[in-house]
């Protein structure tokens, strides 16, 4: 029997590499379970209204497409739009090639939609230097490797297999330690941020009320490619789109829960446009690219939900098969569940409809999605949709009583035959034990005399949770409760004169040098050990704070010091992200949320990698 | 509704199944002319063969009689692969027997009559087509009100053991792993029994138990409710 391409492409995976991904896939899981409850008061609710808004956007996706685009240009957004592959890559090349005729580098943020198209190939071929920024692409694209998955994209390496790399690449000393390998990285990568002419980025939401592009990181690289270089050129598939910011206080925490079991991630940039004229940085040059590339054959198709996905990897996380064969088997970018629909509608079943079949359908995949995609009801649909084996003799059998019942009887006797045969290649074969059923219930004595079944009603399970109710809480406990996020994730807060004892050089941004005592001790923000920021507010729920670009205001004070403190005004804290987002100006802004954090190298924790490790809060 | 497994491998369940169903208060009929659900094609893509295998079985089980299946799986497949592949067709109303037994008999302790206690420990599998039905942790909790038996947990239980069905023989290398680390988490409980709700998991499982000869034994949930009932 010819063998399914998934098993034939995962058959000589090493055993270290399996249990690498099935550690991770099973942290993620774990952790995913553990932070939606504590993010929501009703997780099942919240999945819910995602669902809907999503659908609503795929309903009405021609409208919010040009009303993004409107909204894009009038903030000063360039828009390109892009068919297929090719027409992306042509378009990203053009920018690029008008922004630095010379060639140099192009720092990359982690992005799905550039890795579907092949970007980094086409730009190396045009004569650029791609550099993937990401921690974990950092080390796929100094492998020649491919990520394996779509959050977590070295979540197939171990700790060795990067250490290997790093020594290879003349990174640093060879050393197995995850920090020590997080720090070469960082200092190898610094100088790319900054030589860079232009960033790429995906998009994980596009607001098309305000023209504003969410993109949400852990790291500070998609900040900082971003930032720093003088254009920056946004990827993205025209499904991922939300109507309203408002839209965002529902699903910034949902992927972040989904995807690695956060509250919401370290950074949530907002683009509005290119740099203003009173701003001190920032790109100068903003374009989104909006790439088809089947998503219009997929929308008006029947895997058209496929599109409600936010990419946040639970279901490969979850799913059995994908921790036992890891993202490459699957032989496209998108792999797991989602990939199983995903690929052959857009791509066609003639080419991947196998991957339909790679499944136990066990539907973990539908019970983790955050918009509840059906997934397995998919599978089910393009395996009915590829040309498999006929059943029709099956059929007949099952049709005939007779004939069913005598194929039953042969069926334990034949395990070197028929489809005992594949099974007992990997197991032992079952045999019948103690009685034949309906032997037994043809010898019954007749049944006892009738007896009433008395039917009861149904039993109430899901007794509907009660909602914590936030009180007129007075600011001083909304800043207990920001303290205490904060904390969790090891940033913390303190008094200016604590401050005294950090070491220099300082960064301090002008609105901020008003309410503290310091001035700048250097001029080059790279050189700064301590960037200090004003924020907007602080908001409780996350531990996070608001930045916003201005005249006074840096963006790369806030991300390239080592260590990064945030004056906030003591009355301005807010309960919520809702509450947080609203207090947005119509600049770019970022939500900060600890320190910078990454868990690509083996699971293992890591904070500073490419913005700040130290994250401290002063009230002032 | 016996599941082909049971008819097939499985007859003790079947029987057991039946004897739960009598100690709760119902009057059973089989239907010596049943065959299959007709998932297994179902599941494989031939859409027309299922839907002649489908259209059999629902005529014969049609009427007021609930249908009681001791399979989640074969449960799902009536209740929805019926309805994607006879959408607007009357189908009949299918239960798992646990589910039957506590959301439609009221049953919430087991046994309805005193018995003796059992003193076994074992582990409970949930068998992946619960989740279609939202059984939830059902079986655990009517398991957790049998004297005498001890449930013991286990890491990762949301996972699948790896059976799928046609997916068992066609991605052979695959289903056996993932039913060797289910295996390994089932184990390490320390029980000597893994009890489910499927027959499919069972028969996987127990193949897996066989050929690496693992310490281990397989039961379904019928069996140890049956077991429970005074004689």
């Amino acid at each position: 029997m010819k063998r399914p391409p998934i098993v034939e492409a995962s058959a000589e995976m090493p055993t270290s590499t399996r249990r690498a991904v099935g550690k991770s896939a099973a942290h993620y899981t774990a952790a995913r379970v553990g932070a939606l409850p504590s993010v929501f008061d009703d997780p099942e609710a919240a999945r819910t209204r995602a669902a809907e808004i999503k659908q609503g956007v795929l309903d009405h996706l021609p409208d919010l497409l040009e009303q993004l685009e409107a909204a894009c240009i009038a903030s000063g957004i360039r828009v390109h739009h892009a068919q297929d592959a090719a027409e992306a890559r042509r378009l990203v090349i053009e920018i690029c090639r008008a922004a630095s005729p010379a060639g140099g580098v192009v720092a990359k943020a982690k992005s799905m939609a550039t890795e579907e198209i092949g970007l980094n190939a086409a730009l190396e071929e045009a004569g650029f230097e791609p550099v993937e920024t990401d921690l974990g692409e950092f080390v796929v694209q100094i492998d020649h490797d491919h990520p394996s998955h779509i959050v977590a994209p070295i979540i197939h390496k171990t700790k060795e297999d990067v250490a290997r790399s790093f020594a290879r690449e003349g990174l640093g000393e060879y050393t197995e330690d995850p920090e020590a390998l997080t720090k070469q990285a960082r200092a190898h990568l610094r100088g790319k941020f900054r030589s860079a002419a232009i960033g790429v980025s995906g998009v994980n939401f596009a607001i098309a009320e305000t023209g504003r592009l969410a993109l949400v990181e852990n790291e500070g690289n998609n900040r900082l490619s971003t930032t720093a270089p003088d254009v920056h050129i946004a990827v993205m598939g025209i499904e991922k789109i939300l109507p309203t910011e408002e839209d965002l206080a529902l699903f910034l925490p949902l992927l972040a829960a989904s995807a690695t079991g956060q509250s919401i991630t370290t950074y949530v940039h907002f683009v509005s446009g290119p740099k203003r004229g009173d701003e001190p940085d920032g790109p100068r040059e903003v374009h989104l690219v909006l790439l088809d590339n089947g998503r219009s054959k997929v929308l008006a198709g029947p895997y058209q939900r496929i599109l409600l996905c936010i990419r946040c990897g639970a279901c490969l996380n979850v799913c059995p098969v994908y921790r036992q064969v890891s993202g490459h088997a699957y032989g496209h970018v998108y792999p797991g569940p989602l990939g199983a629909v995903l690929v052959p509608a857009m791509e066609g079943v003639e080419q991947f409809g196998h991957l339909a079949k790679a499944s136990s359908l066990c539907g973990a995949c539908e019970e983790v999605c955050p918009v509840k995609i059906p997934i397995p009801e998919m599978l089910l649909r393009l395996r009915a949709e590829s040309k498999g084996d006929s059943w029709a003799a099956f059929a007949a059998g099952a049709t005939h009583p007779s004939l069913w019942r005598s194929g039953l009887r042969l069926l334990p006797m034949a395990p070197k035959v028929g489809p005992l045969k594949a099974w007992s290649e990997f197991r032992e074969p079952p045999r019948r034990e103690g009685r034949e059923f309906r032997k037994w219930w043809h010898s019954r004595s007749p049944v006892t005399p009738a007896r009433s079944v008395e039917r009861e009603p149904s039993v109430e399970h899901a007794a509907p949770r009660e909602s914590q109710q936030e009180g007129a809480s007075d600011a001083e406990a909304l800043w207990a409760r920001f303290q205490a996020q904060l904390e969790k994730l090891q940033g913390r807060i303190a008094s200016l004169k604590e401050l005294e004892r950090l070491a220099g050089p300082w960064w301090v941004d002008g609105d901020a040098a008003e309410r503290c005592p310091w001035t700048s001790t250097t001029d080059d923000v790279w050189e700064a050990n301590v960037g200090v920021s004003l924020a907007v507010c602080a908001i409780a729920e996350t531990g996070s704070v608001v930045l916003e670009s201005g005249p006074a205001k840096t963006r790369l004070g806030a991300l390239a010091p080592p260590v990064h403190v945030i004056l906030v005004p003591q009355a301005q804290i807010v309960a919520t992200l809702a509450e947080g987002i609203a207090r947005m100006s119509a600049r770019t802004s970022v939500i900060a949320t600890g320190p910078s954090r990454t868990a690509d190298i083996g699971g293992h924790l890591i904070r500073g990698v490419h913005g700040p490790g130290e994250v401290i809060v002063v009230r002032i | 509704m016996l599941t082909c497994l049971c008819d097939a491998f499985a007859g003790e369940v079947g029987i057991a199944a039946v004897r739960v169903l009598e100690a709760a208060g119902c009057d059973v009929e089989f239907l010596d002319a049943q065959t299959c659900c007709g998932q297994p094609p179902f599941n494989s893509g031939d859409w027309d063969a299922a839907r002649t295998v489908a259209r059999r079985t629902a005529a014969l089980f049609q009427g007021d009689v609930p249908v009681v299946a001791p399979s989640s799986s074969c449960t799902a497949m009536m209740r929805e692969g019926y309805a994607m592949l006879l959408p607007g067709e009357s189908t009949p109303s299918t239960f798992e027997l646990v589910e039957f037994l506590v959301r439609e008999l009221g049953v919430t302790a087991w046994p309805p009559s005193p018995g003796p206690a059992m003193e076994r420990s074992i582990a409970f599998h949930r068998a992946c087509h619960g989740r279609g039905l939202h059984l939830g942790d059902l079986h655990e909790q009517l398991l957790s009100t049998v004297p005498g038996l001890q449930m013991l947990p286990f890491a990762q239980v949301e996972q699948c053991c790896g059976f799928g069905g046609a997916f068992a023989a066609t991605h052979g290398p695959i289903s056996a792993g993932i039913g060797m680390e289910k295996l390994e988490h089932l184990l390490a409980s320390g029980a000597d029994t893994v009890v489910s709700g499927d027959m499919g998991c069972l028969l996987h499982l127990r193949g897996l138990i066989e050929r690496h000869g693992l310490a281990m034994r397989t039961q379904h949930v019928a069996q140890i409710l049956a077991e429970a009932v005074p004689q």
